[in-house]
């Protein structure tokens, strides 16, 4: 994959349109993501982030504009063609996998990192055992970085709330990505849940990962981000370091009368 | 409950298969006659039919109302090839597989493509055109009157007749089968699609290509009834189309539902019932359908996880005493 020349933005979106019935939920939207980045996507319900997530994983069309990642564009490769070039996501709302364990949900992660295709699995071939074999361990190690390593063989289904949360951001690592597009993943989180959860985020990036971090939990946003886009009807208002955000006019208002959690 | 080492629990898995299979050795010899020596060989190809649709079905999620027309066509496949144009059934093996892979890609592929329940209306469709073709084509079929003057199998010089040959043979390509199942199971591509079954977003989002799964499985589980198919029809000499309709394909379904769909264990139970209740429903059989479904809600209602989630319950029961 070509890398991105250095200053290069790691993703890169430009005039990103996406209409809904006639309205924008996403509009003329142009902004970057400098590599090692964590840059926050804030903006009030409706504002357009999980629209925009949706259009950067690949899993809705633009109605207009372009997309690079990596300096090349990627707006016509598929959703699942993306995690193998290093783009992986969490859903705003749980999307794990019920009827398996906490392992085996992680070892899923690993699916673009190994390829034993049906007839390497039926005859259990030597490369497809050691495929799996590595994929254990590696969604062992990535359970772990999440802490969640204790709890490898529970069914998801038997997990608490806070630990499905970090079980898909496990399941996201698990695939190596570059760019980690996380939607909401303090939302329902307790106080000390939510520090835990910043505290992986934090890890995570500090090895290299960079990270689209949309959030309701100011509190955490502000702590954690290097960077912020702010949303309003599809639109940016504002954009820029935590500190020059929080005293733009046009955030204030966008966020004036609202009651958030943070 | 703290489930064990997925890869012990793998190794369980295995051993279980092998002992079960060499237990089904003896069978042979506590079998008082042909008649329940053929009650067995049944049993094995219920067991294919059932665990390559629970494949589809219990761990993919994906729903086929024409199981029952892959099987078909792997019987006239193989049999009319046979029977009408002397070719090896060897010959006639190839050809169900060919045919029963390329009809279900065509198909897959482009039901599987959209969200909703597009295979079942499909597979819906094929099901009904099969069984007019198996009566219609009368020159190669035989019509509604069935195929008749099927060769038997023969390897090496030495013909499988209808009885404990048959059964060892039988014993031999289902449990293979079986084995092959229990492999993908444990393989990327299974947990692929039990994942896929779940969240077909989350599936996406790590990179699992839905439709090449999906199809891939659906062509897997077709090709695997065709060869139940071969099985069945060098074995009875014969083909019918009523073994073959869109009423066999439903009953298949409660067959895996029953066993308890998504589970290895379900559809051994599951063939039981295929194999032993018509046997002991011979005074109803006009009413057959009927009592399936009713055993179908009866099971359903009591044991929601089949047959396979009781016994496992009663398993657990039984374990407390000594288990961890
Ligand atoms: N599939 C869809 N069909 C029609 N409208 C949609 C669809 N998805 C989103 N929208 C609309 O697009 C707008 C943006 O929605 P989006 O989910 O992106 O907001 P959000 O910023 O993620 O909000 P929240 O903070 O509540 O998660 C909303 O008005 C929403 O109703
Ligand atoms: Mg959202």
């Amino acid at each position: 994959m070509n890398a991105a020349a250095p200053g290069e933005a790691l993703l890169e979106a430009r005039g990103l349109t996406r209409m809904f019935a006639g309205l924008a939920a996403v509009q003329e939207l142009s902004f970057g993501v400098a590599p090692g980045a964590i840059k926050a996507v804030i903006g009030p319900n409706g504002a357009g982030k999980t629209t925009l997530l949706n259009l950067l994983s690949g899993f809705i069309e633009p109605s207009a504009g372009e997309i690079r990642f990596g300096g090349a564009r990627i707006d016509a490769i598929p959703a699942h063609a993306r995690v193998g070039r290093g783009m992986a996501r969490t859903f705003q709302n749980l999307q794990v996998f019920g009827r398996m364990t906490a392992l085996e949900n992680v070892m899923v992660g690993r699916h673009v990192r190994s390829r034993a295709g049906y007839f390497a699995g039926l005859l259990s071939t030597p490369a497809s055992r050691r495929e799996t074999e590595a994929a254990r361990a590696a969604a062992l190690a990535a359970l772990a970085r999440v802490g969640l390593e204790r709890r490898a063989h529970t069914e998801a289904t038997d997990l608490s709330f806070g630990e499905l949360k970090l079980l898909e951001l496990a399941r996201a690592l698990a695939s190596e990505p570059r760019l980690l597009l996380l939607d909401e993943p303090a939302a329902g989180l307790a106080l000390a849940e939510t520090d835990r959860m910043a505290g992986v985020i934090r890890e995570i990036n500090a090895r290299g990962v960079t990270v689209v971090l949309v959030e309701h939990n100011m509190r955490l946003v502000m702590s954690i981000s290097h960077d912020i886009l702010v949303l309003n009807f599809g639109r940016r208002i504002a954009e820029g370091s935590p500190e020059a955000v929080q005293a733009e006019p046009a955030v204030i208002e966008a966020y004036l009368g609202r009651d958030d959690d943070a | 409950m703290a489930e064990p080492d997925p890869s012990r629990g793998a190794r369980r898995s295995y051993a279980a298969l092998g002992a079960v299979w060499a237990l089904l050795l003896l069978f042979p010899l506590a079998a008082p006659n042909n008649f329940v020596l053929n009650l067995g060989i049944s049993w094995f190809i219920s067991l294919a039919l059932a665990g390559s649709l629970n494949l589809l079905m219990g761990y993919a999620g994906q729903i086929s109302l024409s199981h029952a027309a892959f099987y078909g066509l792997g019987a006239y496949a193989s049999g009319v090839l046979s029977a009408k144009f002397g070719v090896s059934p060897w010959l006639g093996l190839c050809a169900a597989i060919a045919l029963t892979a390329a009809a279900a890609f065509l198909i897959g592929w482009p039901s599987l493509k959209l969200r909703g329940h597009y295979l079942a209306m499909a597979t819906l469709g094929f099901n009904v055109i099969m069984s007019v073709m198996f009566v219609e084509l009368r020159g190669l079929t035989g019509g509604p009157n069935g195929l008749v003057g099927v060769p038997s199998l023969s390897l090496f010089g030495w013909e499988i007749g209808a009885d404990i040959r048959f059964y060892l043979f039988a014993w031999v390509v289902v449990g293979l089968m079986m084995l092959l199942i229990l492999n993908l199971l444990h393989s990327r591509m299974g947990r692929a699609l039990r994942a896929l079954s779940t969240s077909e977003l989350a599936a996406k989002a790590n990179g699992i290509d839905v439709h090449a799964v999906k199809l891939g499985v659906f062509v897997l589980s077709a090709v695997m009834a065709g060869i139940a198919g071969f099985l069945y029809v060098h074995l009875n000499n014969f083909a019918s189309p009523e073994n073959f309709d869109f009423v066999a394909s439903v009953m298949l379904l409660v067959v895996v539902a029953l066993g308890g769909t998504g589970t290895y264990w379900g559809p051994f139970l599951g063939a039981l019932l295929h194999v032993v209740l018509p046997e002991a429903l011979r005074a109803f059989s006009d009413f057959e359908i009927l009592v399936y479904g009713i055993s179908l809600v009866l099971v359903l209602l009591f044991f929601p996880a089949g047959l396979s989630g009781a016994v496992a319950r009663l398993g657990r029961l039984v374990g407390r005493g000594g288990g961890r």
